[in-house]
């Protein structure tokens, strides 16, 4: 397997005097997984994930995408932030053409537009091209977000907790849109989370993250089988490989108080 | 920056409240003019007969009225247009804004009806003068709510329009500038409002033309329905310029239009 993302000893730190966001991360994610990173608050997950985007360089060590260290452009990664982070003043097909736009050669809109309204079916939204952000309820508008990442194909998603502001039922709504997504465009997922569950039942590596400093504690290969459904999570083998998870997390807390 | 609740009723009660209050307005005003002498508190009917008096004087009021009119916009378009590009250089330049804005406050902290006279004397008692007191006035508001503004940006949407590929030019006309526009219309809005006091203003210090200078010459006769007649038409005056700025709102942000439900 090829690896696309390489982080390689990597510490970073915002402020010199304190315990550093992250200290030497280890993280490699193959072709086409899916891994999830799972930590408390504050234990530098979304810092690393900022790093694989190339807005921020780490302090030492290297991150290196598709072999490269330089930031990549939009068409072969891609961000799906918590908040959405639509532009409040272009409706939802202008926004998900955005990367697009930025990227492409002005010539040919209608082919933009084709193509957004393509990423649009393919998260489940229809009818909602012509209305603004805030017109559409929260989970509507991290599905735009989520057309959005996925328009230009990018060949990596990075997703930074984007079901954590949603409701439970809906949240379950968009693993089964994510997990269907990626049987129809395979991609490389790297998503951010500290829903446990969520990571499980998505993931095909969950690795633990603890915190002060933020560092790698291990990890737990998911081998549940494709296609998954919400009843997998009632299973004792799903029970199990969220304990061990709990287990990996529980052990950072204990060695921090020791 | 959503209206609170109960701000906004459906049109058609908006209309009957405005009506209701000018009615009270209007009774409050009659029933005080009864009191006093025409000179002191003239009472609406004879306002409106010295205003018809004024109409039937050919252009005479309308050449008053269009003076402060083209002084207060001319004004505002020039005290705009050095404002905006400045906002964007301090907006742009942290060290610049450190070295300006020191300057900009002393300015802005001398009342203008102080400086009138001054431009008056460097300008001439003609139309120049009171439009450099109007975009004198009008300048600042649109300065600080322009800089404010583009200062506004989320940066966590910068950020994501950076890793999506946008360079400083596209971040500038996509995200920028529109993420400033609700406060800098809040500026605009002022501005335009401030423009027609400092015309006023201008006037007063000296001038043979404007609603102010009609204000000042029928001080001088008690000329009192005069008075109200020049105020009426400078508060149609600001409310005219409110409403356009209103109106361009809706059509340059039409997302913000809907944005209580």
């Amino acid at each position: 397997m090829r690896a696309v993302i390489e982080v390689n000893d990597v510490t970073l730190a915002f402020t010199p005097h304190c315990s550093p966001e992250l200290d030497g991360v280890n993280l490699v994610v193959y072709e086409g997984e899916f891994l999830c990173l799972v930590g408390p608050s504050g234990c530098g997950k979304s810092t690393l994930l900022r790093l694989v985007a190339g807005v921020l360089t780490p302090d030492r060590g290297e991150v290196k995408v598709f072999g490269e260290k330089k930031p990549l452009n939009w068409s072969r990664l891609s961000v799906v932030p918590q908040d959405s982070l639509l532009l409040p003043w272009r409706k939802v097909l202008d926004n998900v053409l955005l990367p697009l736009e930025l990227n492409g050669r002005r010539h040919d809109r209608a082919q933009w537009e084709a193509r957004a309204r393509a990423a649009l079916r393919l998260v489940n939204l229809h009818g909602v091209e012509e209305k603004y952000p805030h017109q559409l309820s929260g989970g509507m508008r991290q599905r735009v977000a989520l057309a959005r990442a996925l328009v230009g194909q990018a060949e990596i998603l990075l997703l930074d907790e984007p079901f954590a502001a949603l409701d439970a039922l809906t949240r379950s709504q968009l693993h089964l849109e994510i997990l269907r997504i990626r049987r129809q465009t395979p991609f490389t997922g790297l998503m951010v989370t500290h829903n446990i569950f969520e990571a499980v039942f998505l993931a095909d590596r969950v690795v633990v993250m603890g915190e002060k400093p933020g560092r790698i504690l291990g990890e737990i290969k998911i081998d549940l089988p494709y296609p998954r459904e919400l009843k997998l999570m009632s299973t004792p083998e799903f029970a199990a490989l969220v304990g061990s998870v709990q287990d990996l997390l529980e052990k950072g807390w204990c060695a921090e108080h020791a | 920056m959503r209206k609170p609740v109960g701000y906004s009723g459906s049109g058609g009660e908006r209309v009957l409240a405005l009506l209701l209050m000018g009615v009270v307005v209007f009774l409050v005003w009659a029933g005080l003019a009864t009191l006093y002498p025409d000179y002191i508190l003239p009472s609406p009917g004879v306002v409106v007969r010295r205003a018809r008096e004024l109409f039937r004087q050919g252009g005479f009021f309308a050449v008053h009225f269009r003076t402060t009119l083209v002084e207060a916009l001319l004004g505002f378009l020039l005290g705009t247009g050095a404002a905006l590009p400045l906002s964007y250089l301090l907006a742009r330049h942290p060290r610049l804004d450190r070295l300006v804005t020191p300057v900009v406050v002393a300015v802005q902290a001398i009342p203008i009806v102080a400086l009138a006279p001054l431009m008056v004397i460097w300008f001439g008692f003609g139309l120049t003068s009171k439009i450099i007191i109007a975009a004198l006035t009008a300048f600042f508001p649109v300065l600080t709510n322009g800089v404010v503004g583009l200062r506004e940006t989320d940066p966590r949407l910068k950020e994501m329009l950076t890793i999506m590929g946008a360079g400083k030019r596209e971040i500038f006309f996509k995200l920028e500038v529109p993420s400033a526009l609700p406060v800098l219309f809040g500026g605009l809005r002022m501005g335009l409002t401030l423009s027609v006091i400092g015309a006023v203003v201008g006037e007063f210090s000296g001038a043979g033309r404007g609603l102010g200078y009609l204000v000042y010459f029928a001080r001088g006769t008690f000329d009192t329905a005069l008075i109200f007649v020049a105020l009426l038409a400078l508060a149609a005056m600001g409310i005219g310029f409110y409403l356009v700025v209103s109106w361009l709102e809706a059509v340059v942000m039409p997302w913000r239009k809907n944005s209580d439900r």
